[in-house]
This record gives C-alpha cells, structure tokens and sequence, in this order.
C-alpha cells in the first residue's frame, strides 16, 4: 500500500505545497487531475483560551456553543472531542464568529474557503470531471487540513452535491493527534473515509507523536493523555523505507515504539521533502531479508524493517499485530453478503404476503386475525416479523449512525423495500401492543424509531420526485402504516363518548371534534385510494368502530353518508 | 518448446528484423514447411505508438473484434489507438492482400511475427483472424512477437482468455527493454523523448546484413536515462496498483479507489504467453498475466541483461524456463530447498516481487474454489428451476402462470415466489462473482452455465415481471424494460451470454433453439404499452404496437410464442385497449378474432 501511495508522487507535490507556502495561511495550487490546498501551520493567536492541559480537548457537541463540525456526533456516537488548538485554528480560517474570536476576524480569514472552494468547485463541475480536493498541511497545519476535510463531508457547494461526490483527500505531514476514541469511531464507520486520511510521519519527527507519550512533565495528567487516538492511514517513513498501517492499536504501537530520543527534542524541522525523495530512490534497489513464517507476519515484518525496527526485537508487538489483522480479515470474511440478507429478508416478506391473502380469503384484514390470534398461522406470523423487524433495525442503524453526509441515507431499492416492509409489518406491531388490554397511544408510547425513520425518509423522497399521477387503484398495503393505531384510537374515543355521554356529560364538544378529525383523515385515504380494501371486511376493527360511531353520530358529513350509503361495498 | 519451435523463433525473429525496415506493410516467408510466415513493418512514426488522449484508449473499436469485451456486461475493452490505427491501415491499404493471403493458406498453420511496433500489429493480426473465423473450427495461427507494446487492456485480455485464445500469443521480452512497457506511461510525460529513441534502435543496423554484437551496456546508453525513469516509474506505479488489489487487505479496495482519483493510470495489461530473455540464453516463460504484468515492473532491476530491440537478433535461446506453480515459490533465493536455475532466481526476484507472484497465484487459485462453489450451486438451481417448471405447466391450461403470479390467488402461487427468490439469491451471487472477475476468465462461455441461465431467464424473468407490476413498481422507479434499471442484471447477463455463443456456434446448435427467441420482457412490453396507451392515448404508442405486432407474429410463425399466451388475461386487456380501426388491420387479428369475437358472425364457412 505504501508503494502505491508513493508512486503516486502526491506526497511530494504536497509537502512542495506546503513549504512554499510563506505568511500566507493557506494556498490552492491546481494540477491537472487534482487541486491542492495547502494550510500554514503557524498557529493564528488565540484569545481568551486556556492553554491548560485538560482543556485541550474540545468536546461535540459542545454546550454552550455549536461548532462546524457537529454533524459528526451521531445517535451511537454521542461525543467526540478534538484537539482545542486546531479547532480554534480551523474555525479562525472558516471565518466562524461563534468559536473565534469575533476581535480577531482578519479580512483573509473571510476571503478563505466559501470563495476560493467555491469558485474552484464551479469551475470544475462544467467539464464534468471534477478535481480531486487535497488538503495539506504539516504539523498543525495538517491537523486544520483534516478538520477541514471533515467539514468538507457536509458542506459541498450545490453544484458538487449534484455530481458524483468525490471525498476530498487530506495529507498530513507530521501531524498529531487531534482527536479522541470518538472521532476514531466516527471515521472507522464509513470505510471509505479511513483511506482518504494520509498521515506521514517520520521516523524521528516529535511532533506527531507528541500524544503518543507523555513528554513534558506537565503533560502527565491521568487519563488526559490517552484519550488522543489515531484515525485514517499512517504512511510511517524512514531513511530505509516506508509502510502503511491503518489499524489505529498498530499506529499506536509503532508510534510507540519509535518513539524518538527526548535528547533529540529540539532537532531542527524533519525534512519529508528530503525523505520522501530518498524513498524514491529506493524503489530500484532491492529487499532481500529473509523473515519466516506465514505471509501475514513476513508481510508485518517487511513493515517493521521499513521503519528501521528490526522484527526479532519486539516479537510481542509482532504477534499482536498479526492477531489485529487475522481479526478484521476473519471479521471481513464472515461479514455475510448484504445483498443475501437482504434477499433473506424478502423470502420473510413473501411469507407475510401469503400471510395476508389467506387472512383476506377468510374475510379479515391480517391485522384482526393477528390480533385474535385464532389460528396456528397466526403465531408462526410472530417469527417472520421478528425476522424482519431486527434485519431492519439493524439497516436503518446502520444508515443513521454514518455520519449524514448525503441526503438520501439508504439506496432507492433500500428505501423502496423499508417502505413496503414498513407498511407490512408495523400493523402487526400495533395488533401486538392493542391486544393488550389498557394499551393506549401507540404512536407515542410504543412506536420503534425505525419506523418513524423510514417514514421520514420516505416523505424526503416523495418530496423530492415529481409528483406523477398515479392509477387510481385501492392499495394492497394501506399507506399510513399507523393507520389502525389511529383506528384504535378512535375506537377508545368512541368508547369514552358513549360512557360519558351515558352519565350526562354534556362537555363532549371536544371529543367529538376529533372523531371528527379522524373522519378527516380516513376521508382523505379513501378519496386517495391510500387504503387497502381489506379495511372494510365486516369484522374488521375499523367496522366495528364504525358501527359504534354510528350510533353516537349527530352530523352528517362526505364520510358518514360514504359509509352509510354502504358505498365503501364498492371501495376499490 | 520442441527444437521445431526454436527453429521457427528464430526464423520469425530473423523475419521480423527483415520486416521492420521494409517497405511493404508485412513480408511473407513460405520456406519453413507448411507454416506460412507474415512478419509485419516497424514504425517510428510517434503517431504509431501514441495518438488521442493520453493513453491512445479507443472506444469503440472496430466491428470486427466484436468479442474484446466483457460478455455479461457488456463492457468493451480499450485497444490503444495508435496501434489500432496503424493494423486499420494495414488492412485497407493492402487492398485485402492480407485477408486474400491469410485466406488462401487457412488450411495450413498461420505465423504473424513482428519487431516492436511490428509485433503490435501482428497480436491484432491474429485476433483479427481469430475473430473472422469465430464461427468455423478454429483457426490454426500463432503470433510470436519481440519487444512488442502492449495493446490492450484488462477486459481485453480477459476476453483473449475467455475465447481460449492465450496459448496463441508468445510475446519475446527482454528484462530492461521500456518498448513492452511503453504504454503504462502517459504520452505527455514520454512522446518527447520517443523520436529520439525509436530512431536511434533499429536503425543501427539497417537491412540486417552484418549482425553487430553490442554489449548491453552500450544498448541502454540509447535510451535517455529520463526515458527509462519515467517507463520505470510509471511501471512501478503499474505493479503496485495491481499488487494492492491482489492482496488487497480490508481497506485496500478504498484506498484504489482514492488512488484512482488521484493519477490516471494506463489501462493496458499483458495478456499470452510472456518469454523473459535473460542472460546466458535463459528463458523464462510466465502464462499467468497477473504475475507477467509484476514481472514487467520488477524485471526493469535485473542487472546486466539485455534492453535494446537488436538484441533479439542476437539473443541465442539455450533454456526455457516455466515460471509456474506459483504459489509454492520460495521467498527468498537462499531459500536451501530452491534451484538457484529457477524462474524467480533467473529473474532475480526480490522478496516484494515474489510475495506479488504468490499472490497471483493465490489469485487464480481463488477463482478456481470460486468456480467450485459456484458449481456447487448448480444442483439448488435445477431443483428451483424445475418447481418452477412444474408451476408453469399446471397453469398453462388456466390462466398462465404470468397471471396468476400477479394476482396471487392460491398456494401454488405464494411458493413460486419464495422459490423464485431463492433461484435469485444463488444466481445473484454468481452474477457478482462475474462481474468482479472472480471465476476463471471461460466462465461465460461455458456451455452449461448459459445454458442454465438462458432457463433461468426464460422461465423466471416473467415471474419477476409480474411481481413488478403486481406491486405496482413502475410509480417507484421506471418502467421495466430490457434496457432499463428496473430490469435486474441477473436477466442481461445470460441474454450477453447466449447472443454471444450464438455467434460462435452453427445455427443447428441447440442453443439456437427456438424456444429461446421470445424476448422474456414480453410481458413487460404488453404492461408498458397499456401504461402508455392509459395515459397518453393510442397514437402515442401506436409505433410500438406495430413493432410488437410484427415480432409476434414473428414468434408465432417459428413457434417461440404460443397461440395460448395471446388468450391470457393481461394480453387480452392489452388487444381490448386497442382502437377498433386498429385491430381490424392489425397484422395479429387473425390469431386474435376467436377469442375476441367468439363467435365471429362474419367469417365465411
């Protein structure tokens, strides 16, 4: 991986970048296929921050004020902290009053990356290649350019939204850490992104490993230091040669382990631009030690001996290494075929349909016979809807917990499966939950948030479609999955009129008004053909309100004479 | 190699030497036994190696190598242009000489040869003649070449594999010749130096007559050392690319991905039988095309050989050496159990490079436990495919099975669907396998497997139709067509397969077999007509009626499409949407006046 990096010869194109760059805070330089932009690492002043150790990190979201790069904190992933300085760099470059300074505003802060990213984005939509993005920067500098890749994630010019979205690359040159197990979590969810951070770090380069090992006496404050953690892929390099390692434990280690003499603390700058040439160099000569053992442990070994640590030494750190990578291999390996789950998954479907038809043959909508529960059928129903309800949760999970960087978090066939799956399965979670006497409110007492999430993303989709006639054809799934939690409801309503009523009570005005708003709403499914027809069986739940209601009516509306009429026979 | 084949080596190479500073396109030798020889003409015109974009990529190429593609998805390779351009003129210009002679000895064993530029030309002469002779027994020929550039890329060495057509290209390499790799390197950062080079090789030794021995380091002094770094970088870049995705780990998939972004790299790959000439005559020769493409990068460290195209003259071949069974290759050449005379040690391969051959190794040996789990399918299949089968028959006397999956009425229907989505769970995880280049390269031509997914499509497509429209699946996306997102890829891919095999095999082959003419979106066609002539009218889908008339009736006349499907409930809403006007013309009302009209008062006893 490391050649391969390095034949690309970006690394030296950037750090070129980057030390060109003179009181400048950053610099855009286009190359043809990619555009770089390099930060400056000196660090913009600070005002009003205390540079004392445990408040180095700044957590997300932070309480008193909101921060760019909040998105990243997810349902699962509620806190991310980052290193203060480079967020305060970053934000003083985004020009973001709320975190900076207002004070120290420089007019350059503002003319920075809204128009300079702008126009460079506009620029290249036209001729429908758009320019890899490639975020540089040494030291702190690199630690800005990779909060600034993060904040890229979300906030893309329109015009790129639209086009295929290629994430911006950063590469950092002798960075430290700069952020916590959180943002490592946050990275390590979208595979991708975890390829996209190149980190070059030099065999005998301080700066990054700063977080690694307690340095300064000062710095030795319990638990503050190791909550600075690795993310994204470390090029290590050396005179000798150079590796790739992406497991951050490994990063840490090797980091560790190459930890530089502090007698050599005060050593002047490293210079990658020097290395990175001598690596070149020594493409053309050959490797020719002789490790032993399984292709895992030579290839470890061969990285070893690039960073100048000789294998035999630290055959613990060897072994442990090679149990990092047999576990994400076996975890690669065993993780199953989304596409056949997803397969699985309608097989279950399949099943509940046929369930639905036999229920229909009998004259019931499934939603009834599930919640009487009479036959054997009913109960091998509960499987199937266990089945799907957990393949679901975990997908729509899965999709939430990504940090949102797109609009439509799941594929359309995704999104057009959950929706039916939604319309199908809920109505037996709501026949669950009312069969149980003294169960009210489902929508807000019982509804899994899965739902309420596909739902929503349902209706983003709907709204961003053109909207095209549709046949005017009853559905087999009526639309509103909630439609007989709803239905229920109305149903304890027309209960608590009628009791109400017969003691007297004359303040039923209220009541009334939302049966009458229930009215409304089935109004508008049948006017719709929203509804299935197996709603208006004889014994259904919705009849059975109907029947009630009717007897307490005192208005006459579309509806009732609808239903009275028996027009609802010809529903279809 | 028999003698008999080094006899012919060397005789090609002489040949080649011969043709390279000729005038005439090819020359043509007759005196090796019944082995006509067509040795074609060098070029060091720079537009001849590199022309268009930076990577000289054609697309598409000419008709005549309609099988450089992958079949399932129909994804066509890229030729380099350049090289193409100047095999086209070859063509043309010769006033079919070459097509007249090659036809002329089709009998007898065919040798293209060429030098460098030459030997480019002779690779698309023999795919040409392959190609023209798809149909017949094939075709006897065999291409050796010198220091040829590379013409295609991975697809289209993946079809020269898929065809059986490997074993006929024998490409003589030297381990530091840049000419073979040339074309990993992008034309900007070369085409200034290349006049210089293409003039100062061969034309050192014009006509051939006074063979001169030049010591190998006097032959890289031709070459400007900015030359050599860039086709060595740009091999490097090459080799590390394709080394990533042998061994890609966990993230390696992501981070091609980011790389690709980054620097184009050049598409072409070897595919045949690679010759790497190393010194004191030693050969080694490489068949897998992964490890070939390694060992063009890795062989540019090899001290002390050979790299200018004149050596090929001189080069005497005492040994050859098979590079194989790679993934037992030692890791290192102090190894005690390795032969200080094997391929690996010849070529002075370093850890990095043999750790690179096992992986291709490991590689082909994949797609073979590939190959056997998908076989292990076969038996899932059948047993599917027959319920299936069985589904079908029981509701041709009713409704047909079309129909009645749509609405689903009785058991026999909800156990076709779960039978049908078990069929596609297995042959989706085939088709993925396809795609990725993951079985070994015959795959899509073997017999078996199009048959099987020929069935698969014939029988199952409609089913998924229905359940398409039965869901109303056309308001979510479009309409189902066979060109259109909402048609799964697992019914295009045995389509590709079958046109494809139909082209190489004679009309009596069973795979000609009438039953598989009907187009398995027919349903598909009659429910879009119906959406179309309900929204927008009649007129509006008038052209496609006619069309579709004229096919039925087609598959009528040849028995693909039976009398009873045009009584089936679906293709009788579709007739009773028609204008009257319309159906008294139409081409199908005669077929379709009983059911119609029962009992039709206007036709004559």
């Amino acid at each position: 991986m490391a050649n391969l990096i390095l034949s690309t010869g970006v690394l030296q194109k950037g750090w070129s970048c980057v030390t060109e760059l003179q009181r400048q805070p950053f610099s855009v330089k286009p190359f043809g296929r990619f555009t770089i932009v390099a930060f400056s690492s000196s660090a913009p002043p600070i005002v009003g921050e205390a540079q004392g150790c445990l408040d180095r990190f700044l957590e997300l979201p932070d309480k008193t004020s909101s921060s760019p790069l909040d998105f990243l904190a997810t349902k699962d992933n509620t806190k991310i902290s980052i290193h203060r300085p480079s967020h305060s760099a970053f934000c003083h470059l985004l020009g973001n009053p709320a975190l900076t300074d207002q004070a120290r505003l420089h007019s350059e802060a503002i003319l920075f990356p809204f128009v300079a990213l702008k126009k460079l984005q506009l620029k290249k939509s036209g001729d429908q290649k758009q320019t890899q993005l490639i975020l540089v920067g040494r030291s702190l500098g690199g630690s800005v350019a990779a909060l600034f890749a993060l904040w890229l994630l979300k906030n893309r010019s329109e015009e790129s939204k639209d086009a295929q979205i290629i994430t911006p690359i950063c590469i950092t040159y002798g960075s430290p850490f700069i952020g916590d197990a959180g943002l490592q979590r946050a990275i390590s969810k979208v595979e991708k992104l975890k390829s996209h951070f190149w980190h070059v770090v030099g065999d005998d380069d301080v700066v990054p490993r700063e977080f690694v090992v307690p340095r300064l006496a000062s710095q030795v404050v319990p638990g503050a230091l190791a909550e600075f953690k690795p993310f994204g892929t470390y090029f290590l390099c050396s005179k000798v040669g150079c590796t790739c390692i992406d497991h951050p434990d490994s990063v840490l280690d090797l980091l560790r382990i190459s930890d530089v003499d502090p007698a050599d603390l005060h050593v002047q700058e490293y210079d990658y631009g020097a290395v990175l040439q001598q690596l070149k160099g020594k493409i053309k000569n050959k490797r020719s030690a002789q490790p032993q053992g399984n292709s895992i442990q030579i290839g470890l070994s061969l990285q070893l001996e690039a960073l100048g640590i000789m294998a035999h030494q630290h055959q613990g750190l060897l072994i442990e290494m090679e149990c990092r990578e047999t576990v994400v291999d076996i975890r690669r390996k065993g993780a199953q075929n989304p596409n056949k789950k997803f397969n699985d998954a309608k097989k279950q479907m399949a099943r509940l349909e046929w369930y639905m038809k036999r229920c229909e043959e009998g004259e019931m909508d499934y939603y009834d016979c599930f919640k009487e529960r009479n036959a054997e059928r009913d109960y091998d129903v509960i499987n199937f809807k266990n089945v799907l309800n957990r393949y679901w949760k975990e997908t729509v999970e899965e999709a939430e917990n990504n940090p949102q960087t797109s609009d439509v978090p799941l594929r359309d066939r995704f999104l057009f499966s959950g929706t039916r799956y939604r319309r199908m399965v809920e109505p037996l979670d709501i026949a669950d939950y009312y069969r149980k006497p003294r169960n009210e409110d489902y929508m807000n007492k019982k509804r899994a948030s899965h739902y309420v999430t596909l739902e929503k993303w349902h209706e983003d989709w709907v709204k961003s479609k053109k909207e095209d006639p549709k046949e005017k054809k009853a559905k087999i799934l009526t639309e509103d999955s909630c439609f007989w939690a709803r239905v229920e409801q109305a149903a304890l309503m027309v209960n608590e009129l009628k009791g109400r009523r017969e003691q007297g009570d004359m303040e039923l005005d209220g009541l009334r008004n939302e049966l009458k708003n229930f009215e409304g709403y089935v109004w508008k499914l049948i006017s719709n053909h929203a509804l299935s027809a197996t709603v208006f069986f004889e014994r259904s739940t919705f009849m059975k309100w109907w029947k009630q209601y009717e007897s307490e009516l005192k208005h006459n509306s579309e509806f009732t004479s609808y239903m009275k009429n028996g027009d609802y026979r010809r529903y279809k | 190699m028999e003698d008999d084949d080094l006899q012919l080596v060397r005789k090609c190479c002489s040949l080649a030497f011969r043709a390279h500073d000729s005038d005439a396109h090819f020359v043509k030798d007759n005196s090796v036994g019944s082995q006509p020889i067509f040795a074609f003409q060098g070029s060091r015109s720079v537009d001849h190696w590199f022309y268009g974009d930076q990577f000289s990529k054609s697309k598409p190429y000419p008709t005549y190598f309609p099988s450089l593609k992958a079949l399932g998805s129909g994804d066509s390779g890229i030729l380099n242009l350049a090289l193409l351009q100047r095999f086209d003129q070859i063509l043309l210009d010769s006033q079919s000489r070459l097509p007249n002679e090659a036809d002329r000895t089709r009998k007898k064993k065919i040798v293209f040869t060429g030098l460098s530029n030459g030997g480019a030309a002779a690779i698309l002469a023999t795919i040409w003649l392959l190609e023209t002779h798809r149909r017949d027994p094939k075709p006897d020929v065999l291409c050796i070449t010198f220091g040829a550039p590379l013409v295609g890329d991975k697809i289209v060495g993946h079809a020269i594999r898929r065809e059986g057509w490997s074993s006929c290209f024998r490409n003589f390499v030297f381990p530091r010749d840049p000419i073979p790799r040339i074309h990993f390197c992008p034309r900007d950062e070369i085409a200034g130096d290349l006049p210089s080079v293409l003039l100062s090789r061969v034309a050192v030794n014009p006509g051939g007559s006074t063979p001169r021995t030049l010591s190998s380091a006097s032959e890289t002094n031709q070459f400007s050392e900015k030359l050599f770094d860039v086709v060595f970088s740009s091999a490097f870049s090459i080799a590390s690319y394709d080394s990533c995705v042998l061994r890609s780990s966990a993230g390696g998939g992501c981070l091609l991905a980011a790389v690709n972004g980054l620097v184009k790299l050049s598409p072409y790959r070897p595919f045949g039988i690679f010759y790497f000439c190393c010194s004191e005559g030693e050969v080694v020769k490489v068949e897998n095309h992964e490890a070939v493409t390694q060992i063009l990068f890795h062989s540019l460290l090899l001290e002390g050989s050979s790299s200018g195209s004149n050596g090929y003259q001189t080069y005497d071949i005492k040994k050859i050496v098979p590079l194989d069974n790679l993934q037992t290759i030692p890791l290192s050449a102090n190894d005690k159990d390795d032969d200080v005379n094997s391929g690996p040690n010849i070529l002075d391969l370093d850890m990095d490079a043999r750790l690179n051959l096992i992986a291709a190794g490991d590689m082909e040996q994949a797609r073979k436990k590939n190959l056997a789990t998908v076989n292990g399918y076969k038996h899932d299949i059948n047993a599917c495919l027959s319920k299936l089968q069985t589904y079908c028959t029981n509701c041709d006397d009713g409704i047909g099975y079309y129909d009645a999956f749509k609405l689903q009425q009785h058991k026999a229907d909800f156990e076709a669907n779960v039978t049908r989505l078990e069929l596609v769970g297995h042959w989706e995880e085939v088709r993925e396998l396809v795609k990725g280049f993951e079985l070994p390269d015959s795959f899509e031509t073997n017999r078996e497997w199009v048959d099987l997914g020929t069935r698969i499509r014939v029988l199952v497509e409609p089913i998924d139709i229905a359940n398409f429209y039965r869901h109303d699946k056309n308001e979510e996306t479009n309409l189902y067509k066979a060109d259109s997102r909402a048609r799964p890829n697992y019914y295009r891919y045995p389509e590709n397969w079958l046109r494809h095999m139909r082209g190489l095999v004679p009309e009596a082959d069973p795979l000609w077999g009438k039953e598989w003419n009907l187009d398995s979106c027919f349903w598909a066609r009659v429910e879009n007509m119906c959406i179309g002539i309900k929204k927008k009218g009649f007129d509006s889908e008038k052209g496609t009626v006619l069309e579709f008339e004229k096919e039925v009736e087609k598959w009528l006349t040849e028995g693909a499409l039976s009398e009873r499907e045009l009584k089936r409930p679906t293709f009788h809403k579709w007739w009773g949407m028609l204008p009257e006007e319309h159906k008294n013309n139409s081409r199908i009302r005669d077929r379709m006046v009983d059911e119609a009209r029962p009992a039709n008062p206007t036709v004559p006893n």
